[in-house]
């Protein structure tokens, strides 16, 4: 048996890719009330547009990774625009099920343009390198340090500019917000723009990762979903910290169950979490 | 003299049932204006009307002599009149300090300046401005929802049931304050539960029932009414 | 790409059909033609592959209506596509039976599509011999009518295990699959042979289809220091795995079906990760006389792995019915399937030579294009030949053939 570090470090990779659309996701449900499940599918989106720049216009995977962030924020505006606030005072059931159909819609408008088959950045992969007897990849370590940033910026943010200090009042009360002359309908178009951007984003890591496929996004909305509550919605850290314990789960669950129940962990979780403790980590009421 | 607030005709409501039938009133400059009535008379939804939150059907609304009728929250809000909700009036999750930068948003300018010299009027918040809202006493929350409303400086500031829940000595606390700010040259159009407390902060009042004015006067005069009494004020 | 190929299938169909008409003139004018349909995948995931193997039927066909037809009975086909689709694949088989009143239906691939008609087939007492692999096609109670020319995974397993064991360097192999219905069967015979001949399986992980990363499972895996991991999956898995395990510093050998391990893997990886990775497939049976008749005649047929095996499907088929002489059903072609193609007999390579002898009163032995073609009872093939590949600088290399 290996050192369950390297389950743990595995873990966390895994968990910091998962972290930026599951902050997204939990700012974007506690911001406009419910949960919006075409996140997982921005970060298909943000893989595709990344693999157009790579390929198309020869653009180096740093400069398609930050067309990526532009163009899948800019996408998520237009979704909301287009479907969500027309429905902004309906019940969050129906804004559930319309996100469901947002996804399905960008998932078949993705197969249809680029096919089923998958495809590869034009990256070559990387041995990876011993560190203290664990075996790190060195594209694992520039994903991780870069979500990382990421995160830290998004919470800077949040917490220590004026218009960040305005998203987190919005998310708590929008007729106070609006009240008090905060522009609540800017304040979701910014929010929506940077989710987007996080997604598509993180969309590109998982290509670089794995490989880019239609359904590679849509198949991880368990585990951001779990990520999200674990976290407590609303909360940016929490998220973070949910993204690491669902990661670390993932992998370190395979010392216990077989490898083919790795989706039924992230289940697991959510269930556990809304049994024991709804308001997950954070505790933020929603 | 042209009115601070002068509201003439107004009719407003949600979905397809009114709730104000053609109310008019006045709040002229640094007045303490009071509305009592019974419940369902239309008070808040009078206070939500003129903060812009529901859309008057009809009559005008004017700030200073400017029309205001059907205006957004924001213009509103720049324009001088500040709401403060009778419940959920503050944000739970910022600390009492982002409250208040909130409560500045129209007039960021002068935010830190200008909130030193609230806190001067609620010391409590001073000593709690790290905590988050949500942890705040019932009294101190009101406090916090007042300070938050004057930091842009309000010509006019509309009060929903600042005293709702509150146990005696801190309704006395907060009715000192709104007296205070009153004090200083502040509007208020306060709505009251506490009629009795109330008539006898205001410098005049107006009783509400179905959405119309059924009386108005000084608010000693009105306390004073057999009628009203038997009304409004229980015996 | 998809209506390209069906436009030139609209012209092979017509080629088929004029071809019909002139042994009609020479030979069988006054006898009415068998009726079989075609149920390949043109459109869909096996769209890449249907093509060929109707190519493959309608040459075979050629061939024969032109040396006078199955007891002067020419043959007339009939071509659906399934869309690599079970559904698709069930009306289209409908029609073939019902309107068309088809007696087999050759060059089934999808193994969802397969045992969707099985059942429709049975009952009408259709023939149906396809490629599929899945080992459930040919279980159950088919009463003989379904038969296929792919090996199923049992025999795969042994000849992967086969190559596996002459490499002498590998003396300890892990076994990594994907969550599949084949994964266990495969793997049972896999290990099996390779247990029995002293060498040690060091661990055994099916993974789950669609996951980010197979960073833990390459972990479990590598900590056991195998000198050999079987990867069986599909390519998009494949690729993922294939880029842990590189990022891992692995410097073992990898072996995988070359259906995985495919030109879309090379470049889904880089030449530099796919460098070295050994692959196996079913080959055709090279030096046969068949497989050379197959590929003069089939245009780029050499290029398929399936259209072999529909030219020996098309010919058992059509040998079948010649040896029942007269009656053309579906009962005689599965009734005749092992006396046309099992041993004993003479070695036949086409069907004018075993048409001849048959109708000589001798006993005959079809030997194909894809390999010997001997069926056992449930209607699996005994024995196929392998091809080993191993990527090297970007292009996988043929480097041997293992024969049963």
């Amino acid at each position: 048996m290996p050192p369950i570090a390297q389950y743990v470090f595995n873990g966390v990779v895994t968990g910091g890719i998962l972290a930026l659309p599951a902050v997204a996701f939990s700012l974007l449900w506690r911001l406009l009330r419910f949960p919006n499940f075409a996140v997982s599918t921005y970060l298909t989106v943000g893989a595709y547009v990344a693999l157009v720049l790579n390929h198309g216009v020869r653009a180096s995977i740093e400069l398609a990774w930050l067309g990526a962030l532009v163009v899948t924020g800019a996408l998520a505006l237009l979704v909301d625009r287009i479907a969500f606030r027309p429905m902004r005072d309906r019940r969050p059931f129906s804004l559930a099920i319309a996100s469901i159909g947002v996804a399905f819609v960008l998932e078949n408008v993705v197969r249809f343009v680029w096919g089923n088959d998958f495809r590869s950045y034009d990256v070559p992969v990387t041995r990876g390198m011993s560190v203290a007897g664990l075996r790190i990849g060195r594209d694992q370590l520039l994903i991780l340090g870069v979500a990382v940033v990421l995160m830290a910026l998004a919470q800077a943010f949040l917490l220590r500019t004026r218009l960040g200090i305005a998203m987190r009042a919005t998310a708590d009360n929008p007729r106070l917000a609006a009240v008090k002359g905060v522009p609540t309908e800017r304040v979701i178009a910014l929010a929506t723009l940077g989710g987007g951007g996080l997604a598509g984003g993180a969309g590109v890591f998982l290509g670089l990762d794995a490989s880019i496929d239609p359904l590679m996004g849509g198949g991880l909305i368990i585990s951001v979903f779990a990520a999200a509550i674990l976290g407590g919605i609303g909360s940016a850290p929490g998220a973070l910290a949910g993204a690491l314990i669902v990661g670390i789960m993932e992998e370190v669950g395979m010392l216990v169950v077989p490898p083919t129940y790795k989706t039924a962990i992230g289940f697991t979780i959510i269930l556990a979490v809304l049994l024991v403790r709804p308001t997950g980590l954070a505790g933020a009421r929603s | 003299m042209t009115a601070l607030l002068e509201v003439h005709e107004l009719s407003a409501g949600y979905g397809d049932s009114d709730i104000l039938h053609g109310l008019s009133l006045r709040v002229d400059d640094g007045e303490l204006v009071a509305v009592i009535g019974p419940n369902g008379a239309g008070k808040s939804t009078l206070l939500k009307t003129l903060a812009g939150l529901v859309r008057p059907r009809s009559g005008r609304i004017a700030l200073r002599g400017a029309d205001i009728t059907g205006a957004g929250t924001r213009r509103i809000v720049a324009s001088g009149l500040c709401y403060v909700p009778q419940e959920a009036n503050v944000f739970p999750s910022l600390s009492v300090w982002e409250n208040l930068t909130i409560g500045a948003w129209t007039a960021p300018g002068a935010s830190n300046e200008r909130a030193r010299a609230v806190v001067d009027l609620f010391p409590v918040l001073a000593e709690r401005r790290r905590a988050r809202a949500g942890t705040l006493s019932g009294g101190e929350r009101q406090m916090l929802a007042m300070a938050m409303a004057l930091m842009v400086e309000p010509r006019l500031l509309l009060l929903d049931e600042p005293s709702a829940g509150l146990a005696p000595a801190l309704q006395r606390l907060v009715f000192d304050r709104v007296r205070e700010i009153n004090a200083r040259g502040l509007g208020i159009l306060l709505v009251e539960q506490n009629a009795r407390e109330s008539l006898a902060l205001c410098q005049r009042a107006y009783v509400l029932a179905m959405g119309r004015v059924r009386a108005e006067g000084a608010g000693g005069a009105l306390r004073d009414d057999p009628e009203i009494r038997r009304l409004y004020l229980g015996g | 790409m998809t209506t390209m190929t069906r436009r030139e299938l609209l012209k092979a169909s017509g080629t088929a059909g004029l071809v019909l008409s002139a042994p009609a003139i020479l030979s069988a004018q006054s006898k009415e033609p068998i009726p079989i349909g075609t149920l390949c995948p043109l459109t869909g995931a096996g769209g890449s592959y249907g093509p060929d193997m109707q190519r493959s039927v309608v040459a075979v066909v050629e061939r024969i209506n032109k040396a006078g037809g199955i007891n002067a009975r020419p043959i007339q086909l009939f071509h659906e596509d399934d869309q690599t689709n079970a559904e698709a694949g069930v009306r289209a088989a409908r029609k073939l039976i019902d309107v068309n009143k088809v007696v087999a239906i050759v060059s089934t691939w999808a193994s969802a599509v397969t045992l969707a008609v099985k059942p429709l087939c049975v009952e009408a007492r259709v023939f149906v011999i396809g490629v599929s692999g899945a080992d459930s096609v040919t279980q159950g109670d088919h009463k003989g009518y379904i038969a296929r020319t792919q090996p199923n995974t049992n025999l795969q397993g042994r000849m992967y295990a086969k190559f596996a064991v002459s490499k002498k360097e590998w003396k300890r192999v892990a076994y990594m699959a994907l969550q599949t219905p084949y994964a266990q069967s495969f793997g049972d015979a896999f290990t099996g042979v390779l247990k029995a001949a002293g060498v040690t399986i060091t661990d055994s992980l099916i993974y789950e289809d669609k996951k980010p990363s197979y960073r833990s499972e390459v972990t479990r895996v590598l900590a056991t220091n195998p000198d050999l991991i079987m990867l069986e999956g599909y390519t998009p898995d494949s690729v993922v795995m294939a880029k842990d395990i590189y990022r891992a510093a692995y410097k073992g050998a990898v072996l995988a079906p070359s259906f995985a391990i495919n030109a879309k893997f090379i470049e889904g990886v880089g030449a530099e990760v796919a460098e070295g990775i050994w692959n196996m497939d079913r080959a055709p049976l090279f030096d046969s006389p068949a497989y050379k008749e197959f590929s003069a005649a089939v245009p780029r047929g050499d290029q398929s792995p399936y259209a072999p095996q529909a030219w020996d499907q098309m010919t058992l088929v059509a040998l079948a019915l010649a040896a029942a002489k007269g009656e053309a059903s579906g009962t005689v072609i599965k009734d005749n399937l092992r006396t046309v193609s099992n041993p004993p007999g003479t070695v036949v390579y086409s069907f004018a030579d075993g048409a001849r002898l048959l109708g000589e009163g001798k006993k005959i032995n079809y030997e194909g294009a894809s390999g010997s073609c001997d069926f056992d009872q449930i209607g699996d093939i005994l024995s196929a030949p392998f091809s080993v590949q191993q990527v090297r600088k970007g292009k996988s290399e043929l480097v041997m053939i293992i024969n049963p």
